[in-house]
């Protein structure tokens, strides 16, 4: 019945049904350069720390995957499947649409902003990692396994950085597109000033790391 | 024409079916709780305050919990039905769980729930031990009280449509013991 439909570094993601719900199931597999016993507990906690970080989300009102299930003998967690489009590919249609884009960034900025503002760090925000609701066009935020809780400035600049980065990458043309959400993420979050300071300083900085 | 709703668990090799039955005006609560209280092992099931159900599904995910802890022999209560009920909370208080979710003397509206067996099996014991008027579980929800599961799922406040409180449900019984 499930059907593989992402073969990560992390993880197998399937697609299924849970008692007649739309489903994924996400099963970590166990890495092998790793110590067995050491493995199994940090693979198991990064399980748990994956639905925590959806969880504290959706309580928070930002729209994420309703976590149904977590299976710690198979480091799985059954949770909602989206049904909606990524971001990416919203975006390589409809790219020359002023008015879509103006407020999609609007919708990823304030998202981002309430994110941060629990003190979530994201860790690989990227446009396949965002997804647009069929049903009301809501911004959903997808895949946290990178994420974890933090309350530093420069974590919070730096999961804006990667997003920058991302959009650059992907996205020929997206810079106005990216300075919009950067623009509204500023004025919706708590620390935004000091938080697009470091952003500046962290891209500024990049050079020297390559 | 039976009211039970049926469907099968989806869990690895084990496809036994979770079995609903939905009672109004039941007279015999405080009798069911007493034989409940002495642990009486004719009452196969859980019986559960149907006002703090909101849908099936919130079922089928405490029962998917409580099946998936049998078969790794990892029970935290006495069976699977205690066990489905404990699952039913957001947190690991079991005598908390039991008297919230289970149903207590003065209950009207009950949900009594079945892991394994047959339809029929249950259909059969269900007539002789809940004395109230059978509905079709898709008046469910006809008697949740959303307050009350507000209350117990400590549902935020700016939570508001009927989805999101679901979602919260959900998320609070998932996350239930791992956070």
């Amino acid at each position: 019945m499930a059907e593989l439909i992402q073969q990560g570094a992390e993880a197998k993601v399937f697609a299924l049904s849970f008692y007649g719900r739309d489903a994924i199931a996400k099963e970590r597999f166990p890495k092998t350069y790793r110590h067995p016993i050491l493995d199994k507990k940090l693979t198991a906690r990064r399980v748990v720390q994956e639905a925590r970080c959806l969880f504290r989300c959706q309580q928070a009102g930002i729209d994420t995957p309703t976590v149904y299930f977590i299976d710690t003998n198979l480091n799985t967690i059954y949770m909602e499947r989206i049904e909606g489009r990524t971001v990416k590919s919203f975006l390589i249609e409809h790219s020359g649409n002023p008015a879509l884009v103006d407020d999609l960034a609007h919708k990823i900025g304030k998202a981002l902003a309430a994110l941060h503002g629990i003190n979530i760090i994201h860790g690989d925000l990227t446009t396949s990692n965002l997804f647009i609701r069929d049903s009301n066009q809501s911004l959903v935020l997808i895949d946290f396994g990178l994420s974890y809780h933090s309350s530093l400035i420069e974590d919070k600049a730096v999961d804006l950085y990667v997003l920058e980065r991302a959009f650059l990458s992907t996205h020929p043309n997206s810079e106005v597109m990216f300075e919009k959400i950067v623009q509204v993420y500023t004025k919706k979050s708590r620390d935004g000033k000091q938080i697009f300071a470091k952003l500046e300083d962290v891209t500024v900085k990049e050079p020297c790391h390559k | 024409m039976s009211l039970i709703q049926s469907q099968p668990l989806e869990l690895p090799e084990q496809t036994a079916a979770v079995h609903m039955a939905l009672y109004s005006s039941v007279i015999n609560a405080s009798d069911l709780f007493q034989r409940l209280v002495a642990r009486d092992t004719s009452l196969q099931m859980a019986l559960l305050n149907a006002e703090t159900i909101m849908d099936p599904f919130q079922i089928m995910v405490a029962a998917h919990r409580a099946a998936r802890a049998e078969q790794l022999g990892q029970l935290r209560t006495h069976n699977v039905h205690s066990e489905l009920v404990f699952d039913l909370s957001p947190n690991n208080n079991i005598r908390e769980a039991l008297t919230r979710f289970g149903i207590s003397s003065g209950s009207t509206h009950v949900l009594a729930v079945r892991v394994g067996g047959s339809q029929e099996q249950f259909a059969q014991e269900i007539a002789e031990i809940v004395e109230g008027r059978q509905e079709p579980i898709e008046q469910l929800s006809k008697y949740t009280n959303m307050e009350t599961v507000r209350k117990y799922y400590k549902v935020p406040a700016n939570l508001k449509s009927p989805e999101d409180v679901q979602h919260s449900v959900i998320g609070s019984m998932a996350l239930k013991g791992h956070s």
